[in-house]
This record gives structure tokens, C-alpha cells and sequence, in this order.
């Protein structure tokens, strides 16, 4: 098979925003996501680099997880209206997450261009599901697998500062503010920011590496492997 | 601000304004995202072999303006030298502008071009200039005999170096070896995780690799072992680039210098020649119409660094090839920003075949890079060897 496309086949930067939907997320956390989420898609739409490269998937996880969104072009992107339910399962939301990107990856076509997927995980409590979330971790963030992602998480609120940066690859950030809203706000515009400028590195030779710009609202958590001895 | 479903027909066309939402000359899949479907609002262009004048689709309205300015018809921008950024008010409208405005921010002179617009495009943003010393320009191009061989290249700054005020990160050189045997060619992209200094690599590797080949590649040594003298010249010019670094850059680390690198020599007998190249860099062939890769395209994910020089074991990274000789064609040296754009895009194929069916000036060199490109920002380098009359390079 030629490896020169038939069609045409622009390059895609798959990003998948994993989001806790659980009870404790009702009120100002989850009204703020909802009210970010047209922002979100604009602000990457009006930046050209990104707009024309940046592809976004949203799965929510409560007790079970739901993509809300498969791995679409923002252009055409109808933001999905989030509601809280149930409790909190990791393993759900990143499972979904690796079945979304697979998914999404793969249905582009056979040669097609991506770049290495980027998963933003945000939560605001604890797993308290039987089910052992560390195996989907491993599955969706293996460099082996071509579909294979890097997790950036995001604690606030009841959060474990631990766990948090256990489900990441390189960083872990927990919000300073009391304020979930605020939290969620600062969060979400951390999430843009970091879709954009890792965007922009794309278009260099051997570019692309993962960038998360932070503000002062979030502190970076040492990673697990930082905190062993 | 609006996005540009964008199209623009050759020089000398007439530009039909689309009724809104209007798709004229439908295409194949436009692979926009998994997902989401066919989308009837996106256009794209025909695929290759596509009539002159047919690049691209109409997708946005030009204003009386194209034919007011400076007596011709004014000039929808490029993101290099782009001038049409500060105008656009949203879909169905346009303000193109208008070369005889003085300068600022978002309003500049350019010249034309009939380079397609290709995909579903962002506004350009205006571009900026890097203050960095160790710059390169954004801009350069050749064309002109070489041993008796016709070569053209060009190599134009990225849209994101532009929109961040960096410099543009790639080199080309040729040269000749010291028995006038062979031309060697050399195409090097810097990293771009090292924004301010990979550029100085690439362009020291790229003197390098010709420094080396000079001496090392000759008739005998080719006809012995061609590949093998390609793989050694890029060991012996990482190492060069390692010495060099040590005596006039000691604040360095070699890392810092990083570069992809594509080389090729070709005896001027007109015997096949050979390839070699470290990273995402590429050679490719044009012949009777078909293209060719001499090194595979690569599967997964497109930003993992393969490999570049300079190494401590450059021998572990370099990929060798010999050149074929079924047909005469051109040969291309590319850097990723063109590679990845003629694997993924029939329409800029098309237009680079027809841009390259004959030997190109410096200036037609550079213009023929002028394309835009959905997703497709990256600096865009290409050095095109042709064939001779009686077939020459294959």
C-alpha cells in the first residue's frame, strides 16, 4: 500500500479531557465546567495552529463512565451539558478514555498523522470503586502502544494529592483555591493553555513535547517516582 | 474570528463567490477527525492529477478589492508574508488587502501567488520576526547549475515560528566531491525543543556532512560501497559537529545542536546514487508522475524523535539506501515540514509536480513552497536535483 495518501490527511493532535462527574462535583464545580466548555472550544478554534490540528474527545466518570464526546474536530463540536451522578471510579474513566482514543485514532484512516495523544484527567475526590484503576493507567499511557497517552491530572477539592499525581505521566497539579468554581476555572484554562502551546511545539523537527503552562492557582505534585526515597 | 475553509484559484482565474455553506467540485474524505463524519461544509481539494485552476475549492468570498490596489489583483496573504490577517470579519466575508497600504500590524505588502490553500484553515496571525543574533532568515532559495546538474532549494520559516518570534530551524547545502565525481546534498531540520541553538546544529551539520563527503565520497569509494560511505560520512560529521561545539560553543551540550539530517550522492555518471538520513527527514522521487519514498514514512505517532545528530553512537541511528534507476526522475531532499505534507496532501503533491516539472529558479523555488496547509505550520525545506536530458538522476 502506497504510503502516500489518497486523500487529504492533515495532521491531529488527539486530546481527550477526562472529567469526575460524581455527586460532589454538583453545584458551582460542575456549572463551571459547563459554562467553560463553549469557551474552551473557542479559544483553541481561534488559535490557528491549534484550531486545525487539535482534535478533542470528553469522557465523564462517576460509578461508570460515559463518552460524552468521541474524538471530534471543535469546529463541528457541539459541547455536551454535563450533570453529576453516583460515585467515583478511575478505572471507568480511564478505560473509557483509551477506548476513545483508540477509537479515534484508528478511524482516521490507515498512514494518517497524530501526534501523541495528551489525556487531561481532573477530579475533585477519591476513588472509592472496588475495581483497581492502575491497570487501565498502565494500559492507556503505555509508550509501546501506539495509541498510547500521556495523563495530565488535576486534583482539587477532597482530592488525594497523592493518588492525583499517581495517575499522571509527567505532571500532576492539585488547585490552591477553596473555591471549586474557581478551582474548575483555573483548572480548564490551564487545560487550553496547554493544548495550545504543545500544539505550536508540533511544528518543529522532533517537537512536541508536552507543555503545561500553570499559573500561580495550581501547585505541581511530585511525581511518584520523585517522592520514593 | 472566523476560520477560512479556503481556496484560491490560480492567477488569471476568475474567483466565483460560493453561495454560503455552497461546496463546489466535492472531494474525497477530508479526514478532518474520527468521528465526525463526512462534512459538508469542509472543503478541500481535488485529488492528484486535478486540472490546472481546480486546486482547492471556493470557500470564501473575494472583495471587489482583488481587482482594486495597485493595478493587479490584489493578493489573498500567506502566512509567509501573509496579508490578509487583520481583515477578516467572519464567514462569507472578506477584506483582501491592498499592496499599496503602508505597513502595520496585520497589513503588509506581498507578492501574488497561485499557491493553493488546502483543508480547512485558521487566520494566520501576523507574523513576527526573531531578534535572536544566531537567526536564520526566513527565507532562502537557490537555483542554478551545479557539475553540470540542475538544482533548485528553498527553505521558508514555519507559521508557528513566525506567530512565536523564533527562528526558523533548517539548512540545505550541496556540494561537489573533490574528484568532481558526485554531488552531495544535504537537508538538516534542527529540533525544535531547542529553539534558540538548533539551528546553529543544523546548518554545522549540514557544512559538515559536505565537508566529509567532499573528500570521503569519491568514484572509487562509491562504486565500492556506497551506502557504507554515506553512513560514515554522517558518523565523522556528527563527530566534526561534536568537536566544533567543544572549541567555539563550550556553554553547549550536543543536545543542543540537535538536527535531523537527509544526504544523498549521486555519481554524475548518471548511476543510481545512495541515500542516508538520521530522524524524520526524507528523500523522495517524482517520475512520470509517481512518487516515490526511499525511506518509510513511519507509523504511530508523529512526535517521537527518532533519532538525531549530533550522537555519541550516530552509527545506530543512520538509515541507508540505494537509489533506484527504473525511470528518470527528480530526486527531493525534504525536511519533515515537506515530507509530511507530500505523504498526506494529493493537493500539495499536485501542486509540486506541477510547480517542479522544470527546473525552478530561486525565486519559483521559494514561491512553490508558499502553499497553506491545514495542520501544516512547521518550516518547509526542499532541495530538487533533476534529471538530465538523457535521464541522469533516476
Amino acid at each position: 500500500m502506497s504510503e502516500f495518501s489518497e486523500s487529504e490527511r492533515p495532521p491531529v493532535f488527539p486530546v481527550c479531557l477526562v472529567l469526575d462527574v460524581s455527586w460532589s462535583m454538583a453545584g458551582p464545580p460542575l456549572a463551571a465546567v459547563n459554562a467553560m466548555l463553549p469557551e474552551i472550544k473557542q479559544v483553541i478554534l481561534d488559535d490557528h495552529a491549534t484550531g486545525e490540528i487539535a482534535r478533542l474527545a470528553m469522557v465523564t466518570f462517576s460509578d461508570h463512565a460515559e463518552r460524552v464526546m468521541p474524538l471530534t474536530d471543535l469546529k463541528y463540536a457541539v459541547p455536551p451539558v454535563l450533570a453529576p451522578q453516583g460515585g467515583t471510579n478511575f478505572a471507568a474513566g480511564l478505560r473509557t478514555a483509551y477506548e476513545t482514543l483508540r477509537e479515534g485514532i484508528s478511524g482516521l484512516g490507515r498512514g494518517s498523522t497524530y501526534h501523541r495523544p495528551v489525556v487531561f484527567f481532573v477530579s475533585d475526590g477519591e476513588h472509592n470503586s472496588s475495581e483497581d484503576w492502575t491497570g487501565p493507567f498502565r494500559d492507556l499511557t503505555s509508550k509501546e502502544d501506539k495509541y498510547g497517552a500521556e495523563v495530565v491530572s488535576f486534583g482539587f477539592g477532597q482530592a488525594n494529592r497523592s493518588v492525583i499525581a499517581q495517575v499522571s505521566t509527567n505532571f500532576a497539579f492539585y488547585a490552591n483555591d477553596g473555591d471549586p468554581a474557581a478551582a474548575v476555572r483555573e483548572i480548564l484554562s490551564t487545560v487550553v493553555r496547554s493544548i495550545r502551546t504543545t500544539s505550536g511545539s508540533f511544528n518543529s523537527s522532533g517537537g512536541g513535547a508536552l507543555s503545561v503552562p500553570v499559573g500561580q492557582a495550581l501547585s505541581q505534585l511530585p511525581l511518584p517516582q520523585q517522592t520514593v526515597n | 474570528m472566523g476560520r477560512l475553509t479556503a481556496w484560491r484559484g490560480r492567477r488569471g482565474e476568475a474567483r466565483r463567490v460560493p453561495e454560503p455553506g455552497a461546496h463546489e467540485n466535492p472531494v474525497p474524505d477530508a479526514g478532518d477527525g474520527a468521528g465526525t463524519g463526512s462534512d459538508p461544509a469542509r472543503s478541500t481539494v481535488p485529488e492528484t492529477g486535478a486540472a490546472p485552476g481546480t486546486y482547492g475549492l471556493p470557500g470564501r468570498a473575494p472583495a471587489e478589492e482583488e481587482t482594486s490596489g495597485a493595478g493587479r489583483p490584489a493578493d489573498w496573504g500567506e502566512h509567509y508574508g501573509g496579508t490578509e490577517a487583520a481583515g477578516l470579519a467572519g464567514p462569507g466575508t472578506t477584506t483582501a488587502v491592498r499592496s499599496d497600504l503602508p505597513a502595520q500590524a496585520g497589513v503588509h505588502a506581498e507578492l501574488p501567488t497561485d499557491a493553493p490553500w488546502i483543508g480547512s484553515l485558521g487566520i494566520p496571525v501576523t507574523p513576527s520576526l526573531t531578534p535572536l543574533p544566531a537567526a536564520l532568515p526566513g527565507l532562502r532559495a537557490d537555483g542554478g547549475h551545479l557539475a553540470g546538474r540542475w538544482i533548485a532549494a528553498a527553505s521558508l520559516v514555519g507559521g508557528t515560528h513566525l506567530q512565536a518570534g523564533t527562528s526558523a530551524q533548517d539548512a540545505y547545502r550541496f556540494t561537489v566531491t573533490a574528484d568532481g565525481a558526485a554531488l552531495v546534498l544535504v537537508v538538516c531540520d534542527g529540533l525544535g525543543s531547542r529553539p534558540e541553538t538548533s539551528q546553529i546544529g543544523a546548518v554545522l551539520l549540514a557544512e559538515q556532512i559536505c565537508a566529509v563527503a567532499r573528500e570521503l565520497a569519491t568514484a572509487e569509494s562509491l562504486v565500492m560501497a556506497g551506502e557504507t560511505v554515506l553512513s560514515e560520512t554522517l558518523v565523522r560529521a556528527s563527530a566534526a559537529v561534536t568537536r566544533h561545539r567543544a572549541a567555539a560553543l563550550p556553554q553547549l551540550t550536543d543536545s543542543a545542536l540537535s538536527s535531523t539530517v537527509a544526504v544523498c550522492v549521486v555519481p554524475l555518471d548518471g548511476t543510481p546514487g545512495w541515500a542516508a538520513r538520521v530522524g524524520d527527514c526524507n528523500v523522495l522521487t517524482l517520475a512520470v508522475g509517481r512518487w516515490g519514498a526511499v525511506f518509510e514514512n513511519g507509523d504511530g505517532p508523529v512526535n517521537q524523535v527518532s533519532g538525531s545528530l549530533p550522537h555519541s553512537a550516530p552509527e545506530r541511528l543512520v538509515e541507508t539506501a540505494a537509489l533506484h534507476a527504473e525511470r528518470p526522475g527528480l530526486l527531493i531532499l525534504a525536511t519533515d515540514g515537506v515530507a509530511a505534507d507530500l505523504f498526506n496532501s494529493p493537493g500539495t503533491r499536485a501542486w509540486l509536480a506541477d510547480r517542479w516539472s522544470q527546473p525552478c529558479g530561486p525565486a519559483r523555488m521559494a514561491d512553490s513552497l508558499r502553499y497553506r496547509l491545514q495542520g501544516s505550520h512547521d518550516d518547509r525545506t526542499a532541495l530538487v536535483l533533476w534529471p538530465t536530458e538523457e535521464g541522469g538522476i533516476r
